[in-house]
């Protein structure tokens, strides 16, 4: 455990030194490797949990940029490393590790892109952005999560109809099971996959997708249909995104609704000292329980450069208490 | 105090006025004699990466301090390069990399002589046969 925090410690020094060089990543031979990550530090006071603090995650993501054939991509990831709990005190305990993506992107053609190997679903535009710096809390709605395959293991293939509005089709199959599933208890493990993702508008300031997936769940009849849209606008002075889904639950021996649908609307607007103001309502309902969740969220976002962010938010739920815990949550999240 | 607001009022003059015009440039045997502001706009956010003939695009970008790349991220993107930095990181992590950098004018130009299917800009027009410019950018003045 010594060498896991010493370990620790140097990536942290290693990220806020690394971090001061803005955009460039580090490059190696012509452009040709990219090496780049994140780790997002966070602090959690739940109701009725104790109060904790955690890395959760330190990520490392390799891309190659051979020729049209050859695109590898790697990302690997320390999860849930537990460094301070209230009445245990400090903690290097633990440690989990995963492959979150490992593919490659071979160029069809100039407009079609075949990629095999894990990905993140084309679900929700949240899913496929899920990084810590990238998004403006630290706390993730359900909507983006819950219901559906957050990653596949199969292939992809992705068709540009407009390079300039972003307007995309996409298709996906994972035949077989996840590779390297996430080994938690609490995730849903999938037997095979297929779904598809018309993206209308993907641009700087707008961004409109529709999503359908169909998943089978492993060592289970239950099988999940799920419809899903994303949207985002962007202005000078706000940023406003959503997402809205329903996945259809069969063969689950103890639904009470046929479907979990929810959704969720998040406004964030810039205010001076490189401050953000973050206000979100979520709702959620689950096949499995009567009662729904609905969380709202309010959050200052001290982001000097877009690399950084320092988050603080506050989240109060209503309803089922499973998930969306009420309470105060902050977290560092660096990018390098 | 009225000759140091003089001195100020000059140098923002001056500075304004010093808004040069940029040129886009590759090397003379490229296959494209001509780029849209469009494309170019494209090429910059690696939405567009190949060429007509389906060789791969190489834009050279100058580091995030200079002031050229300022006025071409105003009017290709209509945003300031820091800005451009959350786009860059959600780039990153899908794995496309951004345009490569090179320290100066002088720098970028001599990448782009020597490396095939490279573009990148310059606030001067190159006098050089193994260049040639695809656009001129015309910047208020």
């Amino acid at each position: 455990m010594l060498l896991i925090r010493h370990l620790i410690i140097g990536l942290l020094f290693f990220t806020y030194a690394h971090t001061a060089y803005a955009e460039e990543a580090l490059f190696f031979n012509k452009n040709k490797w990219n090496v780049s990550g994140y780790l997002k530090l966070e602090f959690a006071a739940a109701n009725n949990q104790p109060t904790a603090i955690e890395i959760d995650d330190l990520s490392l993501f390799i891309s190659g940029n051979i020729n049209r054939w050859i695109n590898p991509f790697i990302e690997a990831e320390l999860y849930q490393i537990p460094l301070w709990q209230s009445g245990e005190g400090l903690q290097f305990d633990d440690i989990n590790f995963i492959i979150e993506r490992l593919y490659n992107d071979s160029k069809l053609t100039d407009a079609t892109t075949l990629r095999l190997g894990k990905f993140l679903a084309p679900v929700s535009r949240w899913n496929l952005l899920h990084a810590a710096p990238l998004v403006w809390t630290t706390s993730r709605p359900l909507t983006t999560k819950y219901s559906f395959a957050n990653y596949i293991s199969g292939i992809h293939v992705r068709h540009e109809l407009d390079v300039f509005s972003g307007h995309a089709l996409e298709f996906y199959w994972q035949p077989y099971e996840d590779f390297y599933p996430k080994p938690r208890s609490k995730s849903r493990h999938y037997q095979s996959v297929y779904g598809a993702s018309w993206i209308l508008q993907d641009d700087l300031d707008r961004y409109l997708s529709f999503n359908i997936q169909h998943a089978n769940v492993k060592h289970s009849n239950e099988s999940r249909t799920t419809i899903g849209i994303n949207g985002m606008l962007h202005h000078e002075y706000f940023e406003l995104e959503s997402e809205l889904l329903s996945t259809w639950v069969n063969n689950q021996p103890n639904n009470i609704n046929a479907q979990d649908w929810g959704g969720y609307l998040q406004l964030s607007v810039p205010i001076p000292f490189d401050l953000n103001i973050i206000s979100r309502y979520e709702h959620f309902e689950f096949s499995h329980q009567s009662q729904a969740v609905d969380t709202f969220l309010n959050g200052l976002v001290y982001r000097p450069y877009s690399k950084l962010s320092l988050k603080l938010e506050w989240q109060q739920s209503w309803g089922s208490l499973q998930e969306n815990k009420t309470g105060l949550y902050a977290s560092v999240a660096v990018m390098f | 105090m009225k000759l140091n607001i003089l001195i100020l009022c000059t140098s923002l003059i001056l500075s304004f006025n010093s808004w040069a015009d940029i040129y886009i440039v590759t090397q003379k045997n490229a296959p494209i004699e001509h780029i849209s502001q469009q494309d170019l706009t494209a090429i910059y956010l690696k939405k567009k990466i190949y060429w007509d003939n389906s060789e791969l695009i190489l834009p050279i970008n100058l580091s995030a301090q200079s002031p050229l790349r300022e006025q071409l991220s105003q009017i290709i993107f209509k945003r300031s390069t820091r800005a451009m930095g959350s786009y860059w990181d959600k780039m990153s992590f899908k794995g496309i990399s951004p345009p490569l950098i090179q320290a100066s004018e002088q720098a970028a130009l001599l990448f782009i002589q020597r490396i095939p299917n490279s573009i990148g800009y310059t606030s001067t027009k190159p006098d050089n046969s193994l260049l040639k410019v695809l656009l001129k950018l015309e910047t208020p003045k």
